[in-house]
């Protein structure tokens, strides 16, 4: 008998262990074998040395704010994405993430959303759904939000160029 | 033999002068039967000497004695504690032994006690709890373990044989300077939409300054 509540245990204690895993990367592990998606990874070892290689640079705001990321996931697709962003608003867990900021702009929905409290949050979380593409990106780490915004509007001018960039890479 | 001359003997015996001759002479004066009243004092003494020779001729108490002390140093053979048991079975145990009478006749009434009341273990309770046997148990254990296997391994199989056929577009950067400009696209993006959102809420606010002074 305790041998059969012994090798229960094992089975009922395996069962969560599989899903264990934070709401977004589920959310992440259910679409990277979906074709119509582009995922976008950088491990930590690589923020690592970007880290290392930032050091000399001559731009301290963004030397400053890229030594803080730890990782970064984006998601993105073409193909249905106002489906996908409803279907995303609604698995991520509110109760792990606090909304920052929602914009709604001719048909173009964004979602700011942060983990942990105060300033410097533990990941920062940008949803935008709209009706040519779905992305869902996000930044681990301890990140400065004033670092952000403040960066947000530093780069109001460069932005449309690396986001020409990464038209070209899709 | 004359009570003057008995009475020399025991003088000489209580002061330990006597002879070996003169000890058995006083020996068996005091076996027989008519003693005088003045030495019957003595009498139990003699006495006992005699019996007290006549028994430690038998020496199974001290082997017995021996027998215990391996037992206790759980060293003795089977055939010795067969002997032990034996030995206490009966009533007539030596005065050095007596300690242990009680103990190892308590070893052996244990030995004999049965369990005669008749058992209700087979029976139904009336009530309709019905008792599941172990076997059933173990069966339903080792059933539920391999469908809980089974469905893993099924489930990993069939993602194996999914994987390949379709898999999203998965870019990872390959050196530093990639990873820093998909960062910096991706910030680039962010900064566009906080931006966007700054506006709208500032216009939100010019509009319901407006809509305030409107109103006023």
């Amino acid at each position: 008998m305790r041998t059969v509540i012994t090798i229960l245990a094992f089975v009922i204690a395996y069962l969560p262990a599989q899903s264990q895993n934070n709401a977004i990367d589920r959310f992440f592990s259910a679409y990277e074998n979906n074709e119509n998606f582009t995922v976008v990874f950088v491990s930590p070892k690589m923020f690592e040395m970007v880290a290392k290689a930032t050091n000399d640079s001559k731009n301290s705001d963004i030397k400053e704010l890229v030594k803080d990321i730890r990782g970064l996931k984006i998601l993105s697709t073409k193909k249905d994405p106002l489906k996908y962003y409803n279907e995303a608003s609604k698995k991520i867990p509110l109760n792990e993430y606090e909304v920052l900021m929602t914009v709604r702009d001719k048909g173009d929905n964004v979602k700011f959303l942060t983990k942990g409290s105060g300033d410097i949050v533990d990941e920062l979380l940008l949803l935008v759904g709209g009706n040519d593409d779905f992305v869902l990106m996000s930044f681990v780490g301890k990140l400065d939000l004033n670092k952000i915004s403040k960066l947000a509007n530093k780069l109001d001018i460069q932005g449309s160029e690396h986001l020409d960039k990464l038209k070209d890479k899709k | 033999m004359n009570n003057l001359y008995i009475d020399q003997l025991l003088e000489k015996f209580w002061s330990a002068e006597t002879t070996e001759q003169e000890e058995k002479e006083l020996k068996t004066y005091f076996e027989q039967a008519d003693i005088d009243e003045s030495h019957a004092y003595a009498s139990p003494f003699f006495v006992d000497f005699v019996q007290d020779k006549g028994e430690s001729e038998d020496f199974t108490h001290l082997i017995i004695q021996k027998f215990i002390k391996k037992y206790f140093d759980a060293t003795a053979s089977l055939e010795e504690e067969q002997l032990i048991h034996e030995y206490f079975s009966q009533d007539d145990v030596h005065e050095n032994l007596k300690c242990y009478h009680g103990l190892f006749r308590s070893f052996q009434l244990m030995g004999q006690v049965q369990f005669d009341k008749p058992l209700a273990l087979k029976q139904k309770p009336a009530s309709g709890i019905r008792i599941i046997s172990l076997t059933w148990v173990k069966v339903a254990a080792a059933a539920v373990f391999f469908v809980v296997g089974g469905l893993f391994l099924f489930k990993s199989i069939n993602q194996e044989q999914t994987a390949p056929l379709a898999k999203a577009r998965y870019i990872e950067p390959e050196n530093p300077e990639e990873a820093l400009e998909m960062t910096l696209q991706a910030l680039a993006m962010v900064s566009r939409k906080y931006k966007k959102g700054e506006e709208q809420l500032l216009q939100g606010m010019k509009t319901i300054n407006n809509a305030k002074g409107a109103g006023n």
